[in-house]
């Protein structure tokens, strides 16, 4: 049992291996960031990309849907974008007499929600049922979202001008937010090199396996001492002045299954801390600054825990 | 030598100026503080008025008045150095006077000198803390002259009052009640601890000897004018106590012997100077009823103890020996500055002859040259020498049975020639006029007498006690009989009886004066039964007071100890008792011992021992790394094997506690397993 | 020598009471030694014991252990009293050079405590700054003493207590964590703007323009108002002439350069770019600043008044040492009451 297990565990890595290498040969240099934002989606959930225009944050986002094989939406969030035009509206059919719902691009499997500071709180806000629920309503009716659903949202940095800076009650929502940042000399020669065409379309997994690798993910043991460690982790934010927003038990939870997906992506049946180390700035350092992103120096809170907090005790 | 040690720390803590910046930080609760302060100062100024010099009383009036004002009205400080210069004065004078006043009454001057400056500046808690330092030192002085139940309640009060203030001025801003309720729990919270010390502690012996206050206090004298005893009549202050084991004495047989005088000098009765010891018999052998009993003598200024005849000494006091004398006396070598316990055994029936043929008798006959004419020719008129011994006596003594004498304690002025005056024309006088008469008379008729001072009689308490008091005091004559040796003659027995009986207060007359004398006294309330009862319970309380706290010694210890503990070697005793502080002490460290932390405990230790052995190569953990970060950081530095066995130890241990959902399995297993290659690790950087 | 040793203290305090923002009183960070008073009470009972050994006097004796079992107790009382407590520091908050750098803590104490240990009176105090001040229970806020410009941390602060009779002192060393910035004290000065894109020296100064936007609300017509404010509506109802009032918001834009106020006194160019900063800011313009080689994008609101402060905070600053500025605490002080309105306006 444990063997088979074993073996049907060692094709899903050979799949999530082939995925990054995939992902590689597009975006090159950032294995890290691509990893993670692979173990995101493993935990089922959402990623902010932050970053200057141009740094390859659509195009990343591009390449996971479609190595994904998963159906695809970008929506380009504008200040004057209203929530119908992103869940989609009743529309009053003359031949039938009746109402009929006109899915928006929400109801694909990724929805790229480009620039998504730019658009006003209320249409930011329209995301959160969809995210949290996985479910859309819509003049009383609950519209089921397809699985798996995944949203990637891209955001300029805040100081940028015409921004609506995201509420934190969002900002939880997404389990991971990432930042490609430049990219080193090497990578940035090797793409301006290679003369690739924007499109990319190498289709590694299908939709299906990802459901069951996410399901899979699941039973990567956490045992006691680790979840101990997340707890210690999390209550030093909290009564700590140093720490202006807490984590919150939505934290906790997401660092618990992103931990679980990187060991899994790892080939281990179990998280050790080393795990929870890796996923942890990206998984809490937004929640940790919140609404002033940028009131800290450069140096990270959340690196700042890590190193506060001693694994082996906890 | 320690007096002037005081002297100079005194000296030196008043003329400092500096104060840490810390101390000069907030007093709260001032007023209050401050007025207590003021009070327990007036109240320890009042319980030492004794041995201190009119200037001090006067310095101690001003700064009363001064820092009373103070208190009440806020105003600003002193300059501090007028008040040193002011201190530097005092002491200058005050070492001058030291000559004249002795060490311990120059040091008691000097403490409340320095409180007196002190107290004028209340104003940052140092000052107080000076101040209440001073004050419970001058508690201790006070306690060396007062003992008595009383007194110590009276200053365990102002203990109390002195630890309140040194409470309030540094706790939060509360009530009076709050915090003098907090006190007074602290304090007795120390109690249990400081009685079993007290119990416990080893007594010692005086480590040297101290300096002695020169008090006048009143009680007998070594000199004795007719007239003198009856300042002593108005006393009603306790001189000693007697606890017997057996019966009591018959009220005729209390006469409790105290100074034998021999000299007279035609107006006052002294102390010879003539060598009185002389080698007595072997041995002696007594005959007749004993008297067993113990004897707790209040502090007196003469080393003279107090004994019925003839006594045994059977225990001394701790601190001195008691000599027995030839006159049947005990005395300390030096005076009995603080309350004595001694035990003594009395043959009140033996006659007081033992030493007859030894005593050089003639000093007995000794008489003034000249003077008191008339008594001169009244004794040869009457006496012939053909009389005997005891007819001699008889004749004399009759003189008072028919010469319508009258007893009383505010006799007449004799001047010139007291005792011709006392017999043939005032004719009234107190138990030394009669004493001192009668002796002279027979000497003159050549009987050899003396006069024997003491105390006649005594309260009954409680069955076995019997108390002796100032009016007590008595004068009587023993006069030399061949065949009998020293005969007791108490002439002032034959013009009152019932002073013997029953003592002085029985006779109405004599408790009118002694009340118009001493108006205050307890005594007074002897008419009424239940003030009566009262006061005697109050004498018993202090007597069980002064059995047991103020004779605890050495001695009683032991049996103390005794009966507690069973018997017991003096040095397993000292071990216990040093084994009891030792637990004292422990318990206290415990306290203060850090805990070790107490999760995770086997496992923890061997994570902490790895990091340990690293530690010993300067590889140390950085920054709360894991296991497995810390061995990749630090592979680079081990030779293959250890870094192979490190791996090893890293993979182990990961899967030994993290692949677990629940209690993974015992760490001594992984303990044990992993054992080889933490010393292969080990044995990797001893090689190099 | 004494400067050795004190590092060797403070290396090993750091090792045994490592910074944090929160401290529980406890074992491993608490001191206790007897006070100069409980020394002197020390040397009265050697006294009193002599005394009552001398003189065979069983009160005195009694007494000398009465204060031996006190100064014991006094021990544990003190040591208990002590370690009920918790400390929170709160990052120290900016402020200007001419005010009070302000410590903010919370005090909290263990639930079951006796009621004796709640009389406990605990005191923080520094040996670098002239502070002894008692801490109450709950938020206190502690004016540690006025800093030179740049960025600061106040190291350590040490607290103790000698709660029962002041017989022993409990004493901890806490290191206060964080930065914090000291702004120069701003001075009034004339203001000097640039226009937002004018590049060089030339071009007009004080870019002030006027632009209206909301409308707030309607007044009567007066005579320098523009035509196109009156309120046609109101004058076609017959109602006469009023005029439409708009809010000036955000009239005033462009570049702050310190170069501008530069005249051979730094720290006064300093102070005065400062003043000028938050006049702007509370005014609410939108402003650009630009000192040394660092240039701050233009921008409104508290954020961004920040930035620029800091900027200045650390103009030519090198973080040497921390100590005060003791000569400058005279001129400090005089300046405080202005300073404080000037700030209260600038940052509320």
């Amino acid at each position: 049992m444990q063997k088979i297990y074993g073996e049907y565990n060692n094709q899903m890595r050979k799949d999530i291996e082939s995925c990054v290498t995939a992902i590689q040969q597009k975006i090159k240099g950032k294995d890290e960031q691509i990893q993670l934002a692979l173990v995101c989606l493993l935990a089922k959930g959402h990623l902010l990309l932050e970053d200057l225009p141009g740094m390859g944050k659509t195009t990343l986002s591009q390449c996971l849907a479609s190595v994904l094989s998963m159906d695809y939406a970008r929506v380009q969030f504008t200040s004057d974008l209203l929530p119908a035009d992103m869940l989609g509206v009743n529309i009053y059919e003359p031949d039938t007499h009746q109402f009929s719902f006109h899915p928006g691009p929400i109801f694909h499997q990724v929805l790229l929600a480009d620039e998504i500071n730019r658009a006003s709180p209320k249409t930011q806000s329209a995301l959160l049922e969809a995210m949290a629920e996985s479910q859309v309503t819509i003049d009383g009716n609950s519209y089921e979202l397809p699985m798996p659903f995944f949203v990637i949202a891209t955001q300029n940095p805040l100081f940028q001008s015409g921004t609506y800076p995201l509420p934190e009650s969002q900002i939880d929502r997404f389990t991971m937010k990432l930042s490609l940042g430049f990219p080193n000399f090497e990578a940035e020669k090797s793409m301006l090199l290679s003369n690739d065409d924007r499109l990319f379309s190498k289709t590694v997994i299908d939709a299906e396996q990802l459901l069951d690798m996410q399901k899979q993910v699941t039973n990567v043991v956490v045992s006691e001492p680790v979840v101990d460690y997340i707890l210690a982790l999390v209550n030093a934010t909290r009564d700590n002045p140093e720490y202006p927003n807490a984590l919150s038990p939505r934290a906790s939870k997401a660092i618990y299954h992103c931990a679980q997906a990187f060991a899994f992506m790892h080939d281990r049946t179990y998280v050790i801390p080393e795990d929870v180390q890796m996923i942890f700035p990206s998984v809490t350092e937004h929640r940790l600054r919140g609404q002033d992103q940028y009131a800290h120096n450069a140096t990270l809170l959340s690196a700042q825990l890590l190193k506060k907090v001693d694994p082996i005790a906890a | 030598m320690v007096a002037l040690i005081m002297v100079s720390i005194m000296a030196l803590m008043l003329a400092k100026p500096g104060y840490r910046k810390m101390q000069k930080i907030k007093v709260y609760n001032r007023k209050i503080a401050s007025l207590t302060i003021l009070g327990t100062f007036a109240a320890l100024i009042l319980s030492l008025i004794e041995p201190l010099m009119g200037w001090v009383l006067v310095l101690c009036a001003c700064s009363f008045c001064i820092t009373l004002y103070k208190s009440i009205a806020y105003s600003s400080p002193l300059k501090n150095s007028v008040l040193n210069l002011l201190a530097l004065l005092c002491i200058s004078i005050l070492i001058w006077l030291a000559a004249d006043y002795g060490l311990l009454n120059t040091m008691i001057n000097l403490l409340v000198v320095a409180c007196c400056l002190k107290i004028l500046n209340l104003h940052h808690t140092g000052d107080y803390q000076m101040v209440a330092s001073i004050q419970l030192f001058l508690v201790a002085c006070g306690l060396i002259f007062h003992q008595s139940l009383l007194n110590s309640l009276f200053y365990a009060f102002l203990i109390i009052l002195i630890f309140c203030v040194l409470h309030a001025i540094k706790i939060k801003e509360t009530g009076l009640k709050t915090y003098s309720k907090h006190t007074v729990i602290l304090l007795l919270q120390a109690i249990p601890v400081a009685a079993l010390l007290f119990f416990v502690t080893p007594k010692l012996s005086p480590l040297w000897q101290m300096p002695v206050n020169q008090s006048n206090k009143t009680g007998l004298s070594e000199k004795m004018t007719p007239g003198d005893i009856a300042h002593l009549a108005k006393s009603d202050e306790l001189v000693f106590r007697a606890e017997f084991t057996g019966p009591l004495p018959s009220p005729q047989q209390r006469y409790w012997r105290a100074i034998v005088l021999d000299e007279f000098d035609g107006k006052s009765w002294s102390i010879s100077n003539t060598n009185k010891s002389f080698d007595g018999p072997q041995m002696i052998e007594f005959k007749g009823q004993a008297l067993d009993y113990v004897v707790i003598a209040q502090p007196t200024s003469t080393k003279w103890l107090y004994s019925l005849d003839i006594p045994i000494l059977i225990q001394g006091l701790s601190m001195q020996t008691i000599l027995t004398n030839q006159q049947f006396q005990l005395t300390g070598r030096t005076p009995l500055y603080t309350q004595g316990l001694y035990a003594v055994k009395s043959f009140v029936e033996q006659p007081l002859n033992i030493y007859k043929g030894y005593e050089n008798l003639s000093q007995y006959l000794q008489i003034p040259s000249s003077g008191n004419p008339e008594t001169v020719e009244f004794v040869s008129e009457n006496i012939n020498t053909s009389m005997t011994t005891q007819e001699k006596i008889d004749k004399l003594k009759a003189t008072f049975s028919y010469g319508d004498f009258r007893y009383t304690l505010s006799p007449p002025l004799m001047q010139s020639a007291p005792i011709d005056e006392f017999l043939f024309e005032k004719k009234a006088g107190f138990c030394s006029h009669y004493a001192s008469a009668l002796t002279y008379m027979l000497r003159l008729a050549n009987v050899p007498a003396r006069i024997v001072t003491g105390y006649q009689g005594g309260e009954v308490q409680s069955g076995n006690v019997i108390s002796v008091h100032q009016f007590d005091a008595h004068a009587w004559v023993e006069a030399w009989e061949d065949d009998k040796g020293w005969m007791r003659i108490d002439p002032t027995a034959i013009v009152a009886p019932n002073r013997v009986l029953s003592g002085l207060l029985s006779m109405v007359q004599n408790r009118q004066e002694f009340r118009q004398q001493s108006p205050f006294s307890l005594t007074n309330l002897k008419e009424y039964a239940v003030f009566n009862q009262l006061r005697l319970l109050m004498a018993n309380i202090d007597h069980t007071w002064d059995q047991s706290i103020l004779s605890y010694n050495q001695e009683r210890q032991k049996s103390l100890l005794k009966k507690i503990f069973g018997n017991m070697k003096a040095e397993s005793f000292s071990y216990a008792l040093i084994g009891s502080f030792v637990i004292i002490g422990l318990f206290i460290s415990l306290l203060f011992i850090p805990k070790r932390k107490a999760k995770g405990s086997d496992e923890m230790e061997w994570i902490d021992k790895l990091f340990q052995l690293f530690e010993k190569q300067k590889l140390s953990r950085i920054e709360n790394e894991t296991l497995q970060q810390f061995s990749q950081r630090i592979q680079p530095q081990l030779t293959p094997q250890a870094s192979n066995a490190l791996g090893f130890i890293v993979k182990e241990y990961y899967e030994w506690k993290y692949t677990g959902l629940q209690q993974p399995a015992p760490f001594k297993i992984l303990k044990n397993r992993l054992y080889k290659h933490i010393v292969m690790v080990q044995s990797q950087f001893t090689n190099k | 020598m004494k400067s050795w040793t004190q590092a060797r203290v403070d290396r090993w305090l750091d090792k045994r009471i490592p910074s944090s923002h929160s401290y529980q009183l406890d074992v491993n960070n608490t001191f206790i030694l007897p006070t100069r008073f409980g020394w002197a009470i020390v040397g009265l009972m050697s006294c009193l014991f002599i005394l009552g050994t001398n003189y065979q006097n069983n009160v005195i004796l009694m007494f000398c252990y009465f204060v031996f079992s006190l100064l014991l107790l006094a021990l544990f009382h003190s040591y208990v009293s002590f370690v009920q407590f918790h400390i929170v520091f709160r990052p120290v908050a900016n402020c200007f050079s001419n005010q009070y750098a302000q410590l903010q803590l919370d005090l909290s104490h263990k639930k079951n405590r006796s009621a004796l240990h709640s009389l406990s009176n605990i005191a923080i105090f520094s040996k670098r700054y002239p502070v002894y001040e008692y801490l109450e229970d709950g938020s206190n806020i502690i004016a540690i003493s006025p800093f030179s410009r740049g960025l600061h941390h106040l190291g350590r602060v040490s607290i103790e207590s000698i709660f029962p009779f002041g017989l022993f002192r409990c004493w901890s060393h806490l290191t206060v964590p964080g930065q914090f910035f000291v702004f120069p004290a701003p001075i009034p000065c004339g203001l000097q703007l640039r226009k937002q894109n004018s590049k060089g020296n030339t071009g007009n100064k004080s870019g002030v323009a006027v632009t209206s936007d909301d409308l707030q609300g309607i007044r009567d017509y007066r005579d320098s108002d523009p035509i196109h404010h009156v309120s046609w509506k109101h004058f076609a109802k017959g109602q006469g002439l009023f005029s439409k009032d708009f809010s000036e918001r955000s009239a005033i834009s462009g570049w702050l350069h310190f170069s501008d106020y530069f005249n051979h006194n730094v720290e006064q160019a300093l102070s005065e770019v400062t003043f000028q900063i938050l006049a702007l800011s509370k005014q609410d313009a939108n402003f650009g600043f630009s000192i040394g080689k660092q240039q701050i994008m233009p921008n409104t609101g508290i954020p961004h008044q920040q930035q620029c402060l800091e900027a200045i905070a650390l103009y030519r600053y090198k973080q040497h040492a921390l100590t005060l500025d003791e000569n400058g605490n005279g001129r400090i002080n005089n300046g405080i009451n202005n300073g404080i309105d000037v700030s209260q306006t600038g940052l509320s």
